[in-house]
């Protein structure tokens, strides 16, 4: 009999030091900042590599933490992390980037065609993955890859894309099915 | 990785997003446990979500390491920028606001209509034979007979008028003032505001300045003057039932030409010559006249003039037509000086 995993937790826990750490920045502490970077620039990193590709990632990135200086004071700091805030901020970014359109075309055809810099024990199999990956459409990836891989709950993604929950349950359905489309024509 | 073909497949989804929640959950749970096809889906989605976490892989340190060097870099310049970018900003502003204030001003150059020089109207008595034509910055009125009430504005900008009669020329200086030629001379002038140079053939220029009438000395054959009710009004409000033809508005103009007036004394030589002229016209000219005589006065503020002026011409004349407007006049004038 399959055991029935229960539901993922997807919650983070409540982590004070980020609002602290953002109280600091906002009133101009660069070291809070490396703080901050050193916590989530990792995971921003991968994700935004899977998503706009590695020719925008480190620049995307960097941007994300040179926009946290302004977007600070903003920044709520009943929020259990600020996790999901830099993810937001990376969407965002990532979105104003796509209109130049030239520089998103070169990015997906790096992503399809070569591997980045990222080191991956990928195996074999891993590399199909990537290859499935990249063929869903950004909208699709984001949230497939924001839920399996980052661990964000529906809502958490809804919020970090700005989409509606429905949406985001939608794009995540069509592409969990459209990767396990693609494996079947590989076995097949 | 096969279709699933449980209708409730949908449920294996739901439960792993935590979409379903209290008893829909526990039961969806027993479901996929007893349901093959549910199973198996259930498996295929975890194989799938392992994948893809293990797809997530470790960021390489050492390029996190240095893209950290760069980002507090570049954070560190933005913020040691912040203020001069706003200083920087409001500089751009400011220029650019300066920027379309000067293009605002030249457009407003080019689009504007150049300013009116100087704009005529000139109002002849029915009758009159007169032409008006321009000729560079200069307006020439050609009045050959009969009665033209001139009127001259001017914008502070250049143009001249010069009214070109059969025995000299008039030039405006900015003024009001009524030419009557007769017979091919000149038979008076009277000014009601401004000044005008009266270039007469043979003779030195004279200065006319507001209420200022001149007469020649010897003054052309009489000639009934035109219709009175028809005059110009630029002298005075004479009151007409008539209707006056309609004034010809000039201009604008271009540059204007200010030219210095002769500096000659002429009040005391029109005021004789004004006697003698009077005592040379007709009746009926005597009148016209004399009621102009009197209007000047008015125009001159000079009331009291004007009253006895008034009252010499309705001793003089009795039966004039404007004589219960003169006695109005004259009553209107006692009025005022009793408050």
């Amino acid at each position: 009999m399959t055991r029935i995993p229960a539901v993922r937790a997807v919650s983070l826990a409540h982590s004070p030091r980020d609002a602290t750490a953002l109280g600091r920045i906002a009133q101009g502490d660069l070291g809070e900042l490396g703080t901050l970077y050193d916590r989530y620039a990792g995971d921003l990193l991968r994700f935004v590599t899977r998503v706009g590709g590695a020719t925008l990632a480190e620049d995307v990135v960097q941007t994300v933490f040179v926009r946290v200086l302004t977007l600070a004071s903003s920044y709520d700091t009943k929020a259990a992390s600020a996790r999901p805030w830099l993810f937001g901020i990376a969407a965002r970014v990532l979105q104003e980037q796509r209109r130049s359109m030239r520089r998103w075309t070169a990015a997906l055809f790096e992503l399809a065609q070569q591997r980045r810099g990222l080191t991956s024990a990928a195996s074999e199999g891993t590399g199909d993955l990537e290859r499935a990956i990249a063929t869903l459409s950004v909208g699709k990836r984001a949230v497939l890859l924001l839920v399996e891989v980052e661990g964000f709950s529906g809502p958490e993604v809804a919020s970090i894309l700005s989409l509606p929950l429905g949406t985001v349950w939608t794009r995540l359905h069509h592409a969990r099915r459209e990767v396990r489309a693609f494996y079947r024509e590989r076995e097949s | 990785m096969t279709t699933p073909r449980c209708p409730k497949s949908w449920q294996v989804e739901a439960v792993r997003d935590g979409r379903l929640t209290g008893s829909a959950f526990v039961l969806a749970g027993k479901h996929i446990a007893d349901c093959p096809d549910c199973s198996r889906e259930h498996e295929a989605l975890s194989a799938l979500s392992g994948q893809l976490r293990d797809l997530g892989g470790n960021v390489d340190e050492l390029a996190l390491r240095r893209l950290r060097q760069l980002t507090l870099a570049r954070a560190d310049s933005a913020l040691r920028g912040l203020p001069a970018a706003a200083q920087k900003r409001r500089k751009t502003i400011a220029l650019l606001g300066a920027a379309a204030l000067g293009l605002a001003l030249v457009a407003l150059r080019f689009v504007r209509p150049p300013t009116p020089g100087i704009e005529v109207v000139a109002t002849p008595s029915a009758g009159a034979v007169w032409t008006m034509v321009q000729s560079g910055d200069v307006e020439y009125i050609d009045l050959v007979d009969g009665l033209l009430s001139v009127s001259v504005r001017h914008s502070g900008r250049a143009g001249r008028l010069v009214l070109r009669l059969p025995d000299g020329q008039l030039e405006d200086v900015g003024t009001k003032f009524l030419v009557w030629v007769s017979h091919g001379h000149t038979a008076e002038i009277s000014v009601a505001e401004g000044a005008v140079v009266f270039r007469r053939r043979h003779e030195p220029d004279l200065e006319l300045k507001a209420g200022n009438t001149w007469r020649p000395t010897l003054p052309p054959p009489a000639a009934p003057l035109p219709p009175t009710a028809e005059r110009s009004p630029a002298v005075g409000p004479i009151p007409s039932a008539a209707v006056l033809p309609s004034p010809q508005r000039l201009g604008p103009r271009g540059p204007r030409r200010v030219e210095t007036a002769p500096d000659r004394q002429t009040e005391p030589r029109a005021s004789e010559r004004a006697s003698e002229a009077t005592r040379s016209l007709s009746d009926a000219s005597k009148e016209d006249v004399a009621y102009l005589h009197v209007v000047a006065l008015l125009r001159e503020h000079r009331n009291e003039e004007a009253r006895l002026a008034a009252t010499a011409f309705l001793r003089d004349f009795p039966d004039a037509f404007r004589r219960k407007e003169l006695e109005r006049m004259i009553q209107s004038i006692k009025a005022g000086a009793g408050r």
